[in-house]
């Protein structure tokens, strides 16, 4: 049986890609619609695999690379956008306050918001604003791996690498005379053909 | 014998409406709580959602005086997805097999109104409407249902697996390196 395919290599492209992308501003702007470079980070990452020539990419794979490569895109997004402010010479505070006059126009309470922030400092904040995108940008990037799946592969599907542990066999009194890992292909015929 | 747990799918087809729904509630709750004078709280609800949603007033529904914390269109890809969650849970409810995932053709055809409605509204050809960014984002959010109930069905084994080979390289470079 054919190893399954690399999921480092590929999230890793993907994400730095992705995340350089996202990072700077304007072109950026895509992302306003439901993530569509953290999204498209995933797909890459999957078309990546698929085209490594390895086994089939399974569903869960597909998941697992693209929410690693969203995961990425997210810490390199991040800081490729402290380094474009950096070069533009515009300080963190100037980008938080002209977010918090963006968001006068929809709330009031907006600026009493920006004062509280206001106290929390800059490093700190940066830091959890890039904790928090990761595990926002996780989810995106694997729906990202899914797309991927559904668009790129074509090969059958093979049973995921690892069985879940409440369908093991129960174990053997003689040791080493039970079944080989990964189990019967076969058993997943239901899942094949699309 | 490696088969798929009978009532895998159920399972995840619930959870993942009962993500959607609290998605969906969280996106609702800032309007509300805005006109019920809690500006902190709807303003931390619209936070959550800065980093994935435009939140555009004028493309955004409004509610009590207020738009929603999510687009037209966010709002009907979740809309969408838990329409689509809870097909899926009423299929798998009826058949203990795993369900099979639908062909590529359906996702294009799904996805196809949504591409095309945001082509022609950024070129200038169609004004567009709220109404139809919201249908369209349902229809894609439905067809994203069944190949994320079997992304999330597969995702623990895999990432089992995944840490296992991991940790069996990790063992394999040990070894290597006391012989």
């Amino acid at each position: 049986m054919r190893e399954p395919a690399d999921i480092y290599k590929p999230a890793l492209i993907a994400g730095a890609i992705f995340g350089t992308w996202s990072g700077i501003p304007i072109l950026n702007l895509p992302n306003c619609a439901c993530c569509s470079l953290i999204v498209g980070s995933g797909v890459l990452a999957c078309f990546l695999m698929v085209r490594s020539g390895a086994a089939p990419v399974t569903w869960g794979r597909a998941a697992l690379a693209g929410a690693m490569s969203g995961a990425i895109a997210a810490l390199v997004s991040s800081m490729t956008g402290i380094l474009v402010m950096a070069a533009l010479g515009r300080s963190f505070e100037q980008n938080l306050q002209e977010s918090v006059d963006r968001a006068s126009q929809m709330i009031p309470a907006a600026a009493e918001a920006a004062e509280i922030m206001a106290r929390i400092p800059s490093s700190i904040f940066l830091i959890a604003t890039m904790i928090i995108s990761v595990f926002i940008d996780a989810p995106f990037g694997a729906l990202g791996g899914v797309l991927g799946r559904a668009l790129f592969e074509k090969r059958a599907e093979l049973p995921p690498t690892a069985p879940p542990s409440d369908v093991m066999p129960p174990a053997s009194p003689t040791e080493g005379s039970g079944p080989p890992e990964g189990g019967d292909p076969g058993a997943e015929d239901s899942t094949r053909g699309d | 014998m490696r088969t798929a747990p009978t009532g895998a799918d159920l399972r995840i087809s619930l959870i993942l409406s009962a993500a959607a729904v609290l998605w969906l509630s969280t996106a609702l709750s800032a309007p509300l709580l805005q006109a019920g004078g809690h500006a902190l709280p709807a303003l931390l609800a619209r936070a959550v959602f800065s980093p994935v949603c435009h939140q555009i007033p004028g493309r955004s529904f409004w509610i009590d005086g207020a738009p929603m914390a999510l687009c037209a269109r966010c709002t009907g890809l979740a809309s969408g997805l838990l329409l689509g969650c809870l097909l899926v849970a009423s299929r798998a409810g009826l058949c203990a097999r795993r369900l099979p995932t639908p062909p590529r053709a359906f996702l294009l055809a799904a996805f196809a109104p949504m591409i095309l409605e945001a082509a022609l509204e950024q070129s200038g050809a169609w004004a567009g409407s709220i109404w139809a960014r919201a249908l369209t984002g349902t229809m894609a959010g439905f067809a994203i249902a069944p190949y994320a109930v079997a992304a999330t069905r597969d995702l623990p084994a895999e990432a089992a697996g995944e840490v296992r080979r991991l940790s069996r390289l990790a063992g394999g470079r040990k070894r290597a390196g006391t012989c």
